[in-house]
């Protein structure tokens, strides 16, 4: 039986800045298909700047980037970057004609007949199709934003935190809506984030990157598939997990 | 001056009615002091010259041709800068090209290239377009530019993602998201136009048959008729407010509230 590849995969990538120290150097990350890898570290380690090189954003020194087995060096549709980002959704357009940009520009993968009403149903703003982005709360521009994203009929999502700037309550909700829509698009996920709670609500996949750009070897989530998991499992996961990210984070102090 | 919606309204109308309040305050100085008509007549002279002007046509007539010509200044102005802009963003070497010669062409007032356009294109049309464009283009230009680089970087990056390419990212992205900044540039090229074109009339004499509203004033001028020369500039004066506040101003305010740039 022939391996089955990755979905993403980046291999012995080397980004400098210039006049500095590598911000990771031969860095090898894989990322299965239709799973939801997390990628979990200390900010400044470089977490961002790695999946802006996923997206083929950033230009590399050296290494290699694959979408399912062939390699890639110039952005696609097929990647979607969602940011933390307060401002991208185009504001001189209603949200409904942002969610259909990409098929628009035709820049949608596969079919680019996606429907923005039905994803826009999908990501719990069906009322909200006529409103400008200027209109919407924080949480509401994340859930369009991602409406935009699934248009485009994208394998890989790439997330850079995008829950961080909202609240809890907003945050647990849009957690659900992820959830959902991955499992519904079978969407390949690779999320940045440096919150550990998200790390094991979301994750199946989780990497600990430390602050030399170093990554751990994958870890299966504990709680992966245990939407229901017992509370107290997941209050001693999310101790185990706090105290390696505060040794990570402790390392960047130092 | 950062108003909301509703002080704004209010603070523009406290404008217009000091504009009303100084009507009396000419009556008053003019009678008090005993000025000599000619040099400053009569209030109900000057309006009701207004108003022969306007029912009588030849005002209007010179106030829409003088408006006619500078929207139209003001339209190829604006489609010029676009395409500088374009071509700005193609790269490193085009950009400081045209940064450099915006530098020295936008200080550059119309009046100053007057005797070069009239070795050019002669007294005609041309020559009164020439410098209407001159007065629109280089603001505008300054303006949209700055939106272009000023854009949120999500943007970019998000036509990067979706492969737009250089056309279609400025026509769908850059231009639309800079479009706050492209009114900014209209309304200073509005009012450099709008003066340009009163300017160059005076000089160049009528354009077309009739002539615009700097020709009504050179006119008036020769002809001794103050009231009329007062009405003439009243017209000159209330359009370039009207235009400045009640049109390009709001509609500026109106897009960065729609963008969440101003508050309601």
């Amino acid at each position: 039986m022939m391996p089955v590849k990755p979905a993403l995969e980046l291999r012995k990538l080397t980004r400098r800045w210039p006049g500095r120290e590598s911000v990771f150097s031969g860095l090898s990350l894989s990322v299965s298909r239709g799973k939801i890898t997390c990628l979990l570290g200390p900010s400044g380690c470089g977490k961002s700047t790695l999946l802006r090189c996923a997206a083929s954003l950033d230009t590399v020194e050296s290494g290699q980037i694959f979408i399912d087995g062939e390699p890639v060096t110039e952005p696609s549709p097929g990647r979607q970057l969602i940011l933390q980002d307060d401002r991208q959704l185009l504001p001189w357009l209603s949200v409904k004609d942002n969610v259909s940009f990409p098929v628009r520009m035709g820049s949608a993968c596969g079919t680019g007949i996606a429907d923005s009403e039905e994803l826009l149903s999908l990501v719990g703003l069906a009322d909200a199709g006529s409103l400008f982005p200027a209109q919407l709360s924080g949480g509401m521009k994340q859930r369009a934003v991602l409406a935009r994203a699934l248009a485009a009929e994208p394998g890989i999502l790439l997330l850079d935190e995008p829950f961080a700037a909202l609240d809890s309550e907003i945050r647990k909700r849009l957690h659900v809506v992820l959830k959902d829509i991955h499992r519904e698009k079978n969407l390949t996920i690779l999320l940045v984030t440096h919150d550990v709670a998200e790390a094991l609500i979301l994750a199946d996949t989780i990497i600990y990157m430390d602050s030399q750009g170093l990554l751990s070897p994958p870890e299966e989530n504990p709680l992966r598939n245990k939407r229901d998991a017992e509370s107290n499992d997941f209050f001693r996961e999310t101790v185990r997990m706090r105290r390696r990210y505060e040794s990570l984070v402790d390392a960047v102090n130092v | 001056m950062n108003l909301s919606s509703h002080d704004s309204r209010r603070y523009i109308r406290l404008r217009w009615l000091w504009l009303i309040a100084l009507f009396p305050l000419w009556e008053l100085i003019r009678r008090s002091f005993g000025v000599n008509p000619l040099l400053m007549p009569p209030l109900a002279e000057i309006f009701r010259e207004f108003v022969h002007g306007i029912t009588g046509g030849k005002l209007a007539a010179r106030w829409l041709l003088s408006m006619a010509l500078v929207s139209g200044g003001l339209a190829a102005g604006t489609v010029l800068a676009m395409i500088l802009v374009l071509i700005s963003g193609t790269g490193r070497a085009a950009s400081s090209c045209l940064s450099l010669i915006s530098s020295l062409m936008h200080p550059l007032p119309g009046l100053a290239i007057l005797p070069l356009v009239i070795l050019w294109f002669g007294t005609g049309t041309d020559a009164v377009m020439f410098i209407i464009i001159h007065a629109v283009l280089w603001p505008i230009f300054v303006n949209l530019e700055s939106g272009v680089r000023s854009l949120a970087p999500a943007w970019e990056i998000y036509a990067r993602i979706l492969n737009l390419g250089p056309w279609k990212a400025f026509i769908h992205i850059s231009l639309p998201g800079s479009f706050p900044h492209l009114i900014s540039g209209l309304r200073t090229g509005w009012a450099r136009s709008w003066r340009a074109f009163i300017a160059a009339e005076m000089v160049f004499g009528a354009v077309g048959a009739l002539g615009g509203l700097g020709w009504q004033i050179f006119e008036s001028r020769v002809m001794m008729d103050t009231a009329a020369l007062y009405s003439a500039l009243l017209v000159v004066m209330l359009t370039g407010m009207a235009m400045e506040e009640l049109i390009l101003a709001r509609w500026e305010n109106k897009v960065r509230r729609k963008w969440g740039e101003l508050q309601t």
